[in-house]
């Protein structure tokens, strides 16, 4: 909804709005039609027949009155045939209303009361026949009074009841229809209210949305427009003032022009000078090249000797190893020893617990092994005396070992420290003879780097004075470039004029709508700036003008001297070989 | 009276050496007639088997030998010439000395006849000047004769070479056995050792020593195998005299004297046979007036019997006594409150109460027995032998008991079971059955300790390490063995980690500071030559809750 | 059997720092330390079985009998003793020598407090400042006092 164009967001919103209406009206008339449904009632049923019943209660009771003067006295015949005919003109008025009221749609009691009426009708014609028919044979005055009052007063009394309860109910009905009417009237009349106020409001929020919405987009495109008018009327000012500078810049460029060409002289005497150095470095950078040859050669020898160096020194710690090998295996040989010594001591042992068993043989065999038992006391004694020989050896033996072990040891840590210290000397010593070689290797790199520079040097030195001739022509040709500037910068001029002419012009258009978008006496500031811009481009205009006539002369002094540059330029070169306008180191240099 | 009948024993012995010597003296005489000497030592014999059969009351042989002795007086004071047929006839008295000897040493008045040697003495006694050719014939006859009297007389082929043998001392044998046992250690730890070795021909050579080890092995225990005669012949007497005592007429008979049986054992077995055999005095054999009047031979018999059947030894004591009555048996039983009132019993285990510690059918205490004690000691010991003892019985009929017995005590096979890194001997004997347990058959009951559930039998359980006071970390029940055993009324089992082996196992006595530690047998030397304890399940179990027997020591 | 009865021959050893002896004819061997299956429900000083050529003995550790702190080293040695009717196995510390004191070098047991070391100790014999004692095995031993065993056969009775 929000992306949808303002054209489909009014024809919705004014189609609902539309929507609103129609539903609003087809619903107020429809309340009318009611209202008009339930008077059409009252006026086309109840009333007419209210109006019937209302005669035939009329009719009735004149009949009534014409039967009742049946009987009175003093009555002529001409009065009481008039009175009959009156009583019989009223009887027939009666049926008529009676048909009348007939021929409306009866519903509810209604038919039910009409008959009853009808009833109590012929009741009342029976009875007014029975009068008349006395009366016509002459009744006595009471009988008749009898008749007429007693059976006509009976019926008429029902008669009035019935017509007073129909009259009471067919105006209850009117009332509750017109109560009904009103009813609906009213809220009709609420409705329509509502909608009225409903309509406006959504309209007018519609209207204030809508207006609010496109004044905001129209002041944008406004706005833009006279930031447009703006940066026209400033870029139109910036061309005019462009304009100045430039040829202003023409001048000075001129000025300059002069200054280029004495220098020029300079810096060809300069490189004459600098061809002679480049040519003298050539022949020393030469010389630097051999003895750094022969420095590096003396450094590789040298590198050479500390890993022969470093060779023995390994061979060294080598032969130490075997010897400690040696010695540990000596160890080795040592501890069998022991373990022997063990096995010796525990034969020794034996050979104790053997001399002693001997010596209880010998005890048993009582005088006879006395011999013996020395014997086996000797046996004894020697195993006691090896026993502790064994005991010594074993001693001595974890001595030796021990003192073994530790001159190892210490031979080894001393040995070791010696030789770490000689690896780290000639480590250093190697790291340094490599060092040395990588600077020699650097130097040689940076020799040759500087013959070759030196060589270039000299190409450039000749290029140089080629391209100093070369600036002379460029020198030419710029003289020419200026002067198309100065007249190029008066043409932008004048069409900055003309730009400052159209921003004016588009201001104006700016202004209009705004107005137009904005109502009358809406101003924005914008547009004013714009004016003082042009004002100011106005102003400017003469000063170009003067800048550019100012140009000209500069212009032709250089075109004077424009001659001896080229000359010097010559001189300087030498006559050598200058490189075509196309050479591609001509952009180098 | 029975050291004459050891006496006589101890002659016959000798008296076999006798006659060998002399016969190899008659064989030399053969040869070198004129060597007086030879003579002069042939008859010195002669004379030694005449005294000494006089002396133990030997009538026959001693008369024998003097008309043999006055033979040689012939020979000796060269009445007569020493021809072949005069030595035949002095091999045939040798002989027929030997018969006697063998007859003799089976039935000490046995009665072998001599009237045809006596004979040819007499012809071969007459002058050689005397007719030569008449002499020929009847000298031809006496040899038939004898031969045809040698074997009516069923002379055991042994007689013709007589057992030669050399008394030697128990110690010695002891310490034989002791050796060997060690030797046949070495010989298994030489097998696996050998089993290493590449080289065939020495393994070749210790399995033939391995062979010759067994072989030695099997000699040496044999050496210890003496005949139970004896102890049959003591037994002999006692039912004489007791029989005499009681007034009780009763015939003896004996079968198997010459059965062998480890001499332990059968030390060991005198006083529980001497026991039944005056229990089948007294209580199997009814009186002979009781006997008669039940329609039974006056005399009653008893019978011991002795064999080897399946490996081992048994002798039967046979009477044809009253029976045992099992339900008077339950009744006594449960007066003497042996039994709880009301438990009823099989026939077997009914007959086994007369073994009940504190039980005695007798209602009189007699001289002979009806003390109350020794039926259950005759059990104990026997079980102690390794042996089982076992009742037929028939009501009115007789009673059998049974004893079993190993052959010899010295070897048993035994169950070598693991508890921790302690070995220890069960005999196989005692053990019933062993299984690895459920856990879940193990019960813990409070006041009884474990019950294990075995297929629905709840038998009191032991834990081996806390009966032997071993202290050690309890394994789970499921990695352990229960041992059943079942040689008292009660069984009961004991729970063992492991089950290391069978073997046959020699055993060795405790030493005399050891003899009042209760609950080992023994010790044996296992296959690694470390010792082990020999399990008397038995003693070590607590002893309420089995049926008390008494000790072996309380009673001679 | 004719021994010189003035010079008795006797064996000594060392239990701890002291010196023992005992009579040679008690003797029936020595030999190193074998391997013990040890017997429960006896005391401590019953070390196990052991087996001597096929024969069963029970070893017995002298130094905890007399309640002398043990020094292990390769000297320990076993003395097979005959106390008639048993043999028996004595581990000591070490055995010294075979000695042959003369009378006058021996001195009667000395009158000391300790009732139970008097009983076994039967003779003293100083020998070059050194003290060995001459011991009664079988009392040192106390071989007749079987109870010790029964005594801990009640206690597992009672357990």
């Amino acid at each position: 909804m929000k992306n949808a164009s303002l054209k489909t967001k009014m024809i919705m919103t004014y189609g609902l709005l539309a929507l609103f209406s129609a539903i609003t009206g087809i619903g107020q008339l429809y309340s009318m039609k009611q209202v008009a449904s339930r008077y059409i009632f009252i006026t086309e049923d109840s009333m007419p027949k209210s109006m019937a019943i209302s005669q035939m209660q009329g009719v009735f009771r004149r009949a009534r009155g014409y039967q009742n003067l049946i009987i009175a006295n003093g009555l002529s015949n001409e009065e009481r045939d008039l009175n009959n005919k009156e009583l019989r003109a009223s009887m027939d008025e009666f049926e008529r209303y009676s048909k009348e009221y007939l021929s409306y749609p009866l519903h509810g009691k209604e038919k039910s009361d009409l008959a009853d009426i009808n009833e109590y009708w012929i009741n009342f014609k029976d009875s007014v026949n029975e009068t008349l028919d006395a009366y016509s044979k002459h009744a006595s005055q009471t009988a008749l009074s009898d008749i007429v009052l007693k059976k006509s007063q009976v019926i008429d009394r029902k008669f009035n009841q019935k017509i007073l309860n129909i009259l009471d109910e067919e105006n209850a009905e009117a009332k509750g229809l017109i109560e009904d009417a009103k009813n609906l009237v009213t809220n009709t009349e609420i409705f329509i209210i509502i909608s009225i106020i409903f309509g406006s409001l959504s309209a007018q929020l519609v209207g204030y949305f809508f207006s609010k919405s496109l004044t905001k987009k129209l002041d944008t495109v406004v706005q833009g427009l006279s930031r447009s008018a703006d940066g026209l009327a400033v870029a139109a000012q910036d061309a005019a003032k462009n304009g100045e500078t430039l040829s202003q810049g023409s001048t000075e460029q001129a000025a300059a022009l002069q200054e280029t060409v004495a220098s020029l002289d300079e810096v060809s005497a300069m490189v004459m000078k600098n061809a002679d150095n480049a040519k003298n470095s050539r022949g020393f950078s030469d010389k630097s090249n051999e003895s750094v040859v022969k420095g590096k050669q003396v450094v590789d020898s040298m590198i050479q000797a500390i890993d022969e160096i470093n060779s023995s020194n390994n061979e060294i710690v080598h032969q130490m190893e075997l010897s400690n090998q040696e010695i540990e295996s000596i160890v080795n040989i040592i501890s069998e020893i022991g373990n022997k010594t063990k096995i010796i001591n525990d034969i020794v042992f034996q050979t104790k617990l053997l001399s002693f068993n001997a010596s209880v043989e010998a005890a048993r065999a009582g005088e006879h092994g006395k011999g013996f038992a020395v014997v086996a006391e000797e046996v004894g004694n020697l195993a006691s005396m090896s026993g502790n020989a064994s005991r010594e050896i074993s001693d001595m033996l974890r001595n030796s070992i021990a003192k073994v072990e530790q001159t190892v040891a210490e031979t080894k840590s001393r040995v070791q420290g010696i030789v770490v210290l000689g690896r780290e000397k000639v480590a250093t010593g190697t790291e340094t003879a490599r060092l040395c070689g990588q600077v020699f290797d650097e130097i040689v790199f940076q020799v040759g780097k500087v013959a070759v520079m030196v060589g270039e040097i000299a190409v450039a030195s000749s290029e140089q004075s080629q391209g100093v001739e070369q600036i002379s022509q460029a020198m030419n040709q710029l003289d020419g470039v200026t002067h198309q500037n100065a007249r190029a910068s008066n043409e932008s001029a004048i069409s900055a004029d003309k730009l400052a002419g159209q921003a004016v012009e588009l201001r104006t258009l700016v202004k209009h709508l705004m107005t137009t978008v904005r109502g009358e006496g809406y101003d924005a500031g914008v547009p004013e700036r714009i004016l003082d811009q042009r004002s100011d481009a106005k102003l400017n205009k003469p000063q170009e003008k003067h800048h550019l006539a100012s140009v000209v002369p500069i212009h032709q002094k250089f075109a004077q001297k424009k001659e001896v540059p080229e000359q010097s330029f010559r001189e300087v070169v030498g006559g050598g070989s200058v490189p075509a306008e196309n050479d591609p180191r001509f952009e180098d240099i | 009276m029975i050291d004459d009948g050891d006496l006589r024993q101890e002659f016959l012995l000798e008296a076999q050496q006798l006659v060998t010597d002399t016969e190899q003296c008659f064989l030399t005489l053969e040869t070198e007639p004129d060597n007086p000497s030879i003579l002069e030592r042939i008859f010195r014999l002669a004379h030694n088997l005449k005294g000494s059969a006089q002396a133990v009351g030997f009538a026959q042989l001693a008369e024998f030998s003097h008309k043999f002795e006055s033979f040689l007086l012939k020979l000796k004071k060269k009445e007569l010439a020493i021809t072949p047929s005069v030595v035949n006839v002095l091999l045939a008295c040798n002989d027929r000395i030997g018969v006697i000897i063998q007859a003799l040493s089976t039935d000490f008045s046995a009665q072998v006849p001599i009237d045809d040697v006596m004979e040819m003495i007499v012809i071969a006694s007459q002058p050689p000047s005397e007719v030569q050719e008449a002499s020929l014939e009847p000298q031809k006859e006496v040899i038939a004769k004898f031969s045809f009297a040698a074997e009516k007389v069923d002379v055991p082929k042994a007689a013709h070479s007589p057992d030669e043998s050399i008394r030697v001392s128990v110690a010695r044998v002891e310490r034989l056995l002791n050796f060997v046992g060690e030797l046949v250690i070495l010989q298994t730890v030489l097998n696996e050792q050998s089993s290493e070795t590449e080289h065939i021909g020495l393994r070749k050579t210790v399995h033939q020593i391995g062979k010759v080890t067994e072989e030695v092995q099997e000699i040496s225990m044999s050496l210890r195998m003496v005949p139970l005669k004896q102890t049959f012949q003591k037994l002999q007497r006692i039912v004489r005299d007791t029989s005499s005592l009681l007034g009780k007429k009763i015939e003896f008979e004996m079968h198997g004297e010459d059965t062998e049986l480890d001499k332990s054992v059968l030390e060991s077995l005198g006083d529980p046979l001497v026991h039944l055999v005056r229990n089948a005095v007294d209580h199997g054999v009814e009186s002979n007036a009781l006997r008669l009047e039940r329609g039974k031979p006056e005399i009653g018999h008893i019978a011991l019997r002795a064999f080897h059947h399946g490996g081992k030894l048994v002798i039967e004591i046979e009477d044809d006594g009253a029976g045992l009555d099992a339900n008077k048996l339950i009744k006594k039983a449960i007066e003497k409150n042996i039994l709880p009132p009301g438990s009823e019993l099989s026939e077997r285990d009914a007959y086994d109460l007369i073994f009940a510690s504190g039980f005695s059918t007798k209602t009189e205490v007699t001289d002979v027995s009806g003390r109350g004690v020794g039926m259950d000691v005759v059990k104990t010991n026997i079980e102690r032998l390794q042996g089982d003892v076992r009742i037929d019985t028939a009501l009115g009929i007789g009673t059998t008991f049974r004893v079993t017995l190993p052959l010899t005590l010295a070897i048993v096979d035994g169950m070598v079971i693991r508890l921790q890194n302690h070995r220890f001997v069960i005999p196989i004997s005692h053990v019933h059955e062993s299984i690895r347990p459920n856990p879940k058959d193990i019960h813990v009951v409070s006041g009884l300790g474990e019950i294990f559930d075995l297929r629905g039998e709840n038998i009191p359980m032991y834990r081996l390490d806390s009966l032997l006071g071993i202290k050690r970390k309890a394994i789970q029940d499921h990695d352990g063995i229960v041992i059943v055993v079942r040689t008292r009324v009660q069984p009961f089992c004991i729970f063992v980690d492991d089950i290391l082996g069978q073997q046959q196992i020699v055993i060795k006595r405790l030493g005399a500071e050891l003899q009042l530690l209760e609950g080992f047998s023994g010790s044996a030397i296992l296959g690694d030559g470390r010792p082990a304890l020999i399990l008397e399940l038995s003693d070590i179990i607590p002893k309420s809750k089995v049926l008390k027997t008494n000790d072996m020591k309380g009673c001679a | 059997m004719q021994e010189n009865s003035h010079n008795i021959r006797y064996l000594s050893f060392s239990l701890g720092n002291e010196e023992y002896a005992i009579p040679l004819l008690v003797v029936k061997e020595v030999i190193a330390i074998p391997e013990v299956t040890p017997i429960p429900f006896t005391p401590n000083y019953f070390l196990g079985l052991m087996n001597l050529r096929g024969q069963v003995i029970s070893v017995l550790d002298l130094r905890t009998k007399l309640g002398i702190k043990p020094s292990t080293s390769a000297e320990n040695a076993v003395i097979i003793c005959d106390l008639d009717p048993i043999s028996l196995g004595v581990i000591v510390d070490s055995i010294n020598s075979v000695v042959s004191p003369d009378e006058n070098e021996l001195s009667g047991r000395p009158d000391t407090q300790n009732a139970k070391a008097s009983e076994y100790i039967t003779n003293i014999y100083r020998k070059n400042e050194k003290l060995i004692l001459i011991i009664n095995l079988a009392k040192a031993l106390s071989i007749d006092d079987y109870k010790a065993i029964s005594g801990s056969e009640k206690a597992k009775e009672a357990a």
